[in-house]
């Protein structure tokens, strides 16, 4: 990768960099109006001109949902349901991307033709069979209930799969004519070789369950089985029509799911650059 | 599903040339051939927990609603769910709000997808030149990738705000009059497509990006010792290796913008004037505030039928490019 | 035979001796689930939500077998609860709005009332006001009453008195026409340099003051002004809208409203409206002078409180106009048994208990505190314009009760669809699409709908 330098002229340079800092404030001050106006009283939201710093910094949103909300339990639960369903995904797709990818059986191509199709439905489609599927087995209310449903995914399948049919025959070639065995050249060469995909597949598969609503509030029917954002969903939920949309307070429960995605998103985040720079290797 | 097309497809991954079989195209009957030393049949092991995975959660769940479809089921109560055949679809044909929603999730489509391809490309190509402290830039750029959809939607429903809005703020300091970005029915829809594509900009990079560093550097190098300019390298060079990439984002695009439905559910609720009514929230409120079920779920699988039409066009286009795999 | 005759009397004897014994002991344990008695985490500690631990405590005081499980009012309630009834998993007792009764009826979710007072007599019907009890009612006065009232609100009209002070326009009164309305928001509605809307040098392009706000809201604003031009949107029989939604009646109440935005201008377009109300909440905007009326329910009062330039002398309520008819349309909710619960007697029981006790007078009072609606029951309505913190403003509430039409969404279960068709048509018609044009397709489309 030492290879020779472009020649790069340096006003192309100034440019890239000109658009770059351009894309990341638009990328950037909405995060920055979020914090800011979760520190902000309810009437200052909308103020002209638009203040992104606040003039006093009020805490208050974030004592008000830390001291109503059981944060450890809900946090617990959350990262317990998350960090199975991410493993699980992981295993379980990549497992079926080499399959898919790099042996040959029969019917291969019409059982992922049919996984790709199911991508093609919309969830909410599905929703209610599922659930009744999931009330059947008795898993309401379970982690099982919270879990199992969510521990594989087209998508995850389909991405893995390109990135596995990016890895040179060669390698595969090779490790066979040495004797090892398909699970082994799987396990061995092409989940190291695809760091960068498996990273981002666990992000989004991190970030997918971490903030999903829907399904832990069909599942979880106890305060104890809540995750985090459905535990902060039930703030500003009243149905009341006489009430003004509290900006500040959801912008607080926001910012306080996001942060552990953040902080997972800023760890994993150094797997992407690993993972980008060996899969140089196959030019 | 289309028949014809399966069966293409299959016989093309069948009998597909590879370098260590070429046995596929004999004349055994399919008994031999499974049994045969070129059936990879560890294959089934690898795909087993995640099929059956699928077949559990997705695909009996998926019958279900395909056999709800024929009903008029009204409301949670399934024993009363009288089969009716096909009337649901006659229905369907003739009703003009659903077919509304069909042309805005169209036109959502056909604005989402190349403009949020063309600028994410953009953004990786920039990337690509090594500048320094590309990872920081990288870095903020995921962020709202992961962040909840939720939380984008309030985001930016203060942010579009018409009056106190940052947008409108800034606009105003170039002389541009105050826009109603949500409330009127000629911006709403762009102003989802906006957000969208901001939310979805770094994962449609980091896509390019590793598709773009896959690409040989000698490639470029020699293309410029031709004295092909930056420009004409891109467009003949560039542009051509990455068209797995390509497909893969138009592909998975298409069908992420044909479901489109968490900014919509949350920032406009299908107006103004119905022009954000795109068909999944369409079917979502017939489902869930109508209690409209069974003639949701036929609207569902139209939708279905849709998109699988849209992905199959995308596979002939990629295979009248001459690629010999599907995919 | 004779010897029988003895043991038989025993028998009979020890039966009648022991049922009252048994029947007390067997007041087995029963947990109530109920959705719809708490309040969201940061309003803990609000009138309402001590109301509601009220209500609770006093159920489980007058009967200790009973345990009240609240659950919290998830997140999408109404989702939730449509997955539940089909997997089994719903509560025992929730509230439900009015407009949630037709699905939940015809899916047969709900308890017929009339089993309750069977098995706690003192649950009478002769308890609520007939008009809102009658939503509950969809076959009559004599047919089966799927759950009970809790609350509603008629629509009234709030006007700001120094609105009208401001442009010399005599106080509103319950008999007033809708001419003298029009005349009224015309001279209510004043531009920058203080002429009215009668005025011929009148500047539309900018207005101070509007009269009147008019919004695409079909059911909730509009169809009042529907009924009282003598229109309506369905037949009686909710088969049909050709002939209604299209009659002239219907027609000309649709085209005054959109006249009062587009011709006379005493109502800001919806663009305007906007504008006027995304940086704060429209309370406060109707309080500083900027629209001088708007039609709302009765928990606006609660919204228009907490306002910073809120004050009770500024404030008047009044009914709707007098045209054709005297017209109001209310909005209810009330308390649902699961019809589940009729499996088990003893849960039966406890629910019938808990109802009981959740429109007494005793609990039902606390609706004067909260403010949010009038009390579904009579003595408790009545009591309500003395008890009041606004006794003027309460006692036109409770006297608009009397012109309540009842909303199709409490009978029509398709009006989960036809009412956001209605928004859409009023929506474009506000917007500047012709009327007839925008109606005729409305009826036709609803039409298709109805036949289905």
């Amino acid at each position: 990768m030492v290879a020779k330098k472009h020649a790069f002229d340096i006003p192309l340079k100034i440019l890239g960099y000109f658009a770059l800092i351009l894309v990341t404030a638009t990328m950037i001050v909405p995060f920055i109006w979020m914090v800011t106006t979760s520190l902000k009283p309810p009437h200052a939201v909308f103020t002209y001109p638009p203040e992104l710093l606040p003039r006093e910094l009020n805490f208050e949103n974030y004592t008000m949902l830390f001291t109503l909300v059981p944060f450890g339990r809900y946090f617990v639960n959350t990262l317990f349901v998350t960090v199975f369903t991410v493993v699980g995904q992981i295993v379980i797709t990549s497992l079926a991307a080499y399959g898919f990818a790099r042996l040959r059986f029969i019917g291969r191509d019409f059982l992922f033709i049919v996984c790709l199709a199911t991508m093609m439905v919309p969830y909410q489609v599905t929703l209610i069979p599922l659930f009744l599927l999931v009330f059947g087995l008795g898993w309401v209310n379970t982690y099982q209930g919270l879990i199992i449903p969510g521990v594989s995914s087209v998508f995850a399948i389909f991405l893995l799969r390109q990135a596995f049919l990016g890895v040179p025959k060669d390698y595969q070639e090779a490790a066979r004519i040495d004797g090892a065995s398909e699970f082994r050249i799987y396990w061995r060469i092409f989940m190291p070789l695809n760091g960068p995909a498996l990273a981002t597949l666990a992000v989004f598969a991190f970030m997918g369950t971490w903030t999903d609503l829907l399904w832990p509030l069909l599942i979880a029917r106890t305060p104890d089985m809540r995750t985090l954002e459905l535990g902060l969903a039930y703030f500003n939920s009243s149905t009341s029509a006489f009430r003004q949309t509290n900006w500040p307070l959801m912008m607080a429960a926001s910012v306080v799911v996001m942060l552990p995605v953040l902080i997972i998103y800023i760890f994993a985040q150094r797997y992407f650059i690993k993972g980008i720079s060996l899969s140089g290797v196959k030019g | 599903m289309g028949g014809p097309f399966l069966e293409e497809c299959l016989m093309a991954g069948a009998y597909a040339p590879t370098t260590h079989t070429g046995k596929w195209a004999d004349e055994r009957n399919l008994w031999q051939r499974f049994w045969s030393r070129s059936n990879e049949r560890v294959g089934y092991l690898f795909i087993l927990p995640a099929f059956s995975h699928l077949v559990v959660f997705v695909l009996i769940p998926l019958v279900f609603s395909a056999y709800l479809s024929f009903t008029d089921w009204r409301g949670p109560n399934l024993q009363n769910a009288p089969f009716i055949g096909l009337k649901n679809y006659e229905f369907l044909l003739g009703d003009r709000q659903f077919w509304a929603a069909m042309k805005n999730t169209l036109l959502f489509t056909v604005l989402f997808v190349p403009i949020s391809m063309a600028v994410s490309l953009g953004v990786a190509v920039v990337m690509n030149q090594k500048l320094r402290g590309v990872w920081f830039f990288r870095t903020l750029f995921f962020i709202p990738v992961i962040s909840s959809w939720v939380a984008v939607s309030i985001i930016w429903i203060t942010l579009l705000d018409p009056q106190a809005g940052i947008l409108n703020y800034l606009l105003g300091q170039i002389g541009i009059a105050p826009v109603n970005w949500l409330g009127s029915p000629a911006t709403a829809l762009l102003a989802i497509v906006i957000i969208a594509t901001w939310k979805g900009l770094g994962f449609q990079m980091v896509i390019w990006l590793a598709g773009l560093q896959a690409i040989p550097q000698e490639l470029q190098e020699a293309a410029a010792i031709d004295g092909a300019t930056r420009w004409q390298s891109f467009w003949r060079i560039t542009l051509p290796l990455l068209a797995p990439t390509t497909f893969f984002l138009a592909v998975t695009g298409v069908i992420g913008s044909f479901q489109v439905f968490s900014p919509v559910y949350v920032i406009t609720g299908g107006g103004p004037r119905g022009s954000t009514d795109v068909v999944v929230y369409h079917i979502y409120t017939r489902a869930f505030e109508a209690y409209d079920m069974g003639y949701a779920a036929s609207q569902a699988w139209v939708l279905f039928a849709v998109i699988m039409f849209a992905t199959l066009i995308q596979f002939w286009y990629r295979r009248r490019q001459g690629e010999e795999t599907m995919f | 035979m004779r010897r029988i005759a003895p043991k038989v009397l025993f028998l009979v004897l020890v039966f009648v001796l022991v049922l009252p014994f048994s029947m007390a002991l067997g007041q087995d344990p029963v947990t109530l689930n109920v959705v719809g008695v708490t309040v969201p985490p940061e309003e803990l500690g609000s009138t309402l939500d001590l109301a509601y631990q009220a209500l609770v405590a006093s159920v489980q005081e007058a009967n200790p077998n009973i345990t009240v499980n609240a659950i919290e009012t998830p997140p999408e309630f109404e989702t939730q609860i449509l997955v539940d009834l089909a997997a089994g998993t719903a509560p025992d007792i929730w509230r439900a709005g009015h407009a949630q009764l037709p699905e939940l009826i015809e899916g047969g979710h709900l308890l017929d009332m009339r089993q309750c007072t069977e098995v706690v007599p003192e649950l009478t019907m002769d308890r609520f006001v007939p008009s809102v009890l009658a939503i509950h009612q969809p076959e009559g006065p004599d047919g089966p009453v799927y759950g009970l009232p809790n609350g509603f609100t008629p629509m009234v009209f709030y006007y700001n008195t120094e609105s009208f002070e401001r442009a010399g326009v005599d106080l509103p009164t319950s008999d007033w026409t809708v001419d003298q309305f029009l005349d009224s928001v015309q001279r209510l509605t004043l531009d920058t340099s203080g002429r009215n809307a009668q005025d011929p040098a009148f500047d539309a392009a900018n207005i101070e003051q509007y009269g009147f706000r008019v919004r695409k809201w079909a059911v909730l604003e509009n169809l009042a002004w529907i009924w009282l031009f003598g229109g309506d949107v369905f037949s009686e029989d909710y088969s049909t809208v050709d002939g209604y939604l299209n009659s002239p009646e219907t027609i000309e109440a649709i085209t005054f409203l959109r006249d009062l935005v587009l011709q006379y201008h005493v109502a800001p377009e919806p663009n305007a409206l906007d504008m006027m109300i995304q940086e704060r909440a429209f309370p406060a905007v109707f309080l500083d002078g900027a629209v001088a009326m708007y039609p709302r329910g009765h928990w606006e009062l609660v919204g228009l409180q907490l306002q910073e330039n809120y004050s009770p002398d500024k404030l008047g309520v009044v009914g709707y106009p007098v045209g054709a008819r005297d017209a109001t349309i209310a909005f209810e909710d009330g308390w649902v048994i699961n019809a589940a619960v009729a499996d088990d007697p003893a849960k039966l029981e406890a629910a019938c208990q808990f109802v009981n006790v959740a429109t007494d007078v005793e609990f039902q009072r606390s609706k004067v505190e909260t403010g949010l609606e009038i009390s579904a029951n009579q003595a408790s309505a009545d009591e309500s314009v003395s008890l009041s913190a606004w006794p003027d403003l309460e006692a036109v509430f409770v006297a608009e009760m009397a012109n309540v039409m009842t909303d199709p969404n409490a009978r029509l279960v398709a009006m989960g669809v036809i009412e956001p068709r209605l928004d859409l048509m009023f929506e474009n018609i506000l917007a500047g699409a012709d009327v007839t044009e925008e109606v005729n397709l409305a009826v036709e489309e609803i039409e298709r709908e109805l036949q289905r």
